[in-house]
C-alpha cells in the first residue's frame, strides 16, 4: 500500500508517436507543458533518431508526475531493448498501434509473460 | 482434501482469475484499436478538408496543461481517467462564436417567437439558448480554430473513448502482473 501511495502524484499520460497518434491524443486532451517547458509527448517522424527516442522514453519514465507512456508499437520495436529491461510498475508502458501499423498481439510484452507462465 | 490437493486447488483459481483478467485485457485491447481506427479515418477527413499542415500536433497551445489525466488510487493502486474542464463562461474566441451561431439562428426562429403571443403559446426560451452549452475554453479543439470541421470533433470524440479504454488497459495490465505472480506462486508450491 505504501508503493501506491507513492505513486498518487503520477496523473500525466506521456506519449511518444507518429503525428497522427500523438495528434488524437492530444485531441483528447493529455498534453501538457510544465513549468520547465518539458511536453509529455514527441512526435516521432523521419528524421527523429532512435537516440532521441530513447532518450525521451528515459526522460518520461524518469518523471514523477507522468502515470502512463503511451507508444507506438512499431515505434517500440525501434527501442526494444530498453523496453524489455523496463518493469517498473509506474509509469505503465502501453503499446498502441498506429495508423499505418496495426496492433501485433506476438510483440505485446504482457501476453508474452502470460505466455512463459503456460510454457509456451 | 490434503495440503497437495488445496494446493492445486488454489492453483486452478489463480489461473482462472488469470484467464478471467487476460480475456479483459485481450477485449479492451480490441476496442481500444477500433477506437483508434476509427479516429485516424475522421482525421485524415478533417484533414482533406482543412488542410494536412493546419491539423497537426504543431497547433498544441504552448502552454496548455492537460485536461485529460489520471488518478492512481493510494491504497489499491487502481487507476481511473480524471477528465477537467471548466464548462464555465467560455472565453473571448468561443464567445463570439456563439454569438454569431445565435444570431443567425435568432433569425430563423424570430418570426416564429413573434407568432407566440399571438398563438396564445406559452412563452419558451428560443431552442439555441436551450441547446447551446458554454464552450470550453480548455477545450483542444479550439487550438484549429472556432470553426473546425465536423470530422475533427468526430476524430475528438474518437480518441476520447480510445483513451478511456487505454486507462482501462493501463489497470488492467497491472492486475495481470498481480495475478500472474499470484499463479505462479500457487503453481510452484502445487509442484512442492
Amino acid at each position: 500500500m505504501a508503493q501506491h501511495a507513492a505513486h498518487k502524484n503520477r496523473t500525466l499520460i506521456a506519449a511518444i508517436g507518429d503525428e497522427d497518434t500523438v495528434t488524437g491524443l492530444l485531441l483528447a486532451g493529455i498534453g501538457d507543458v510544465n513549468a520547465q517547458q518539458q511536453a509529455n509527448f514527441l512526435v516521432v517522424e523521419a528524421k527523429t533518431t532512435q537516440e532521441q527516442i530513447e532518450d525521451t522514453f528515459l526522460a518520461f519514465t524518469k518523471r514523477p508526475d507522468v502515470a502512463i507512456v503511451l507508444i507506438n508499437q512499431h515505434i517500440a520495436e525501434s527501442i526494444r531493448g530498453i523496453l524489455d529491461e523496463y518493469d517498473a510498475a509506474f509509469p505503465t508502458v502501453l503499446e498502441i498501434p498506429s495508423k499505418d501499423h496495426p496492433y501485433d498481439p506476438e510483440k505485446d510484452s504482457v501476453l508474452k509473460r502470460v505466455q512463459l507462465l503456460f510454457g509456451d | 482434501m490434503d495440503a497437495h490437493g488445496e494446493a492445486c486447488q488454489e492453483a486452478d483459481s489463480s489461473l482462472l482469475a488469470l484467464l478471467d483478467c487476460l480475456a479483459e485485457y485481450q477485449g479492451a485491447r480490441a476496442s481500444s484499436g477500433a477506437l483508434l481506427r476509427q479516429g485516424f479515418f475522421d482525421l485524415a477527413v478533417a484533414r482533406r478538408s482543412a488542410g494536412y499542415r493546419w491539423i497537426s500536433p504543431g497547433r498544441h497551445h504552448g502552454n496548455a496543461r492537460c485536461t485529460a489525466s489520471v488518478a492512481i488510487d493510494g491504497h489499491s493502486g487502481d487507476i481511473r481517467l480524471v477528465r477537467s474542464g471548466s464548462g464555465h463562461a467560455p472565453d473571448t474566441a468561443a464567445r463570439v462564436a456563439d454569438d454569431h451561431d445565435q444570431g443567425v439562428r435568432r433569425r430563423r426562429h424570430q418570426h416564429a417567437s413573434d407568432n407566440e403571443g399571438s398563438d396564445g403559446a406559452a412563452s419558451q426560451l428560443p431552442p439555441e439558448e436551450s441547446e447551446c452549452a458554454p464552450a470550453d475554453p480548455d477545450d483542444p479543439l479550439l487550438w484549429f480554430g472556432v470553426l473546425v470541421p465536423p470530422a475533427l470533433r468526430d476524430a475528438q470524440g474518437r480518441f476520447r473513448a480510445a483513451l478511456d479504454q487505454l486507462v482501462r488497459l493501463a489497470q488492467l495490465k497491472a492486475q495481470l502482473a498481480q495475478r500472474r505472480q499470484q499463479a505462479h506462486r500457487a503453481i510452484e508450491a502445487a509442484r512442492a
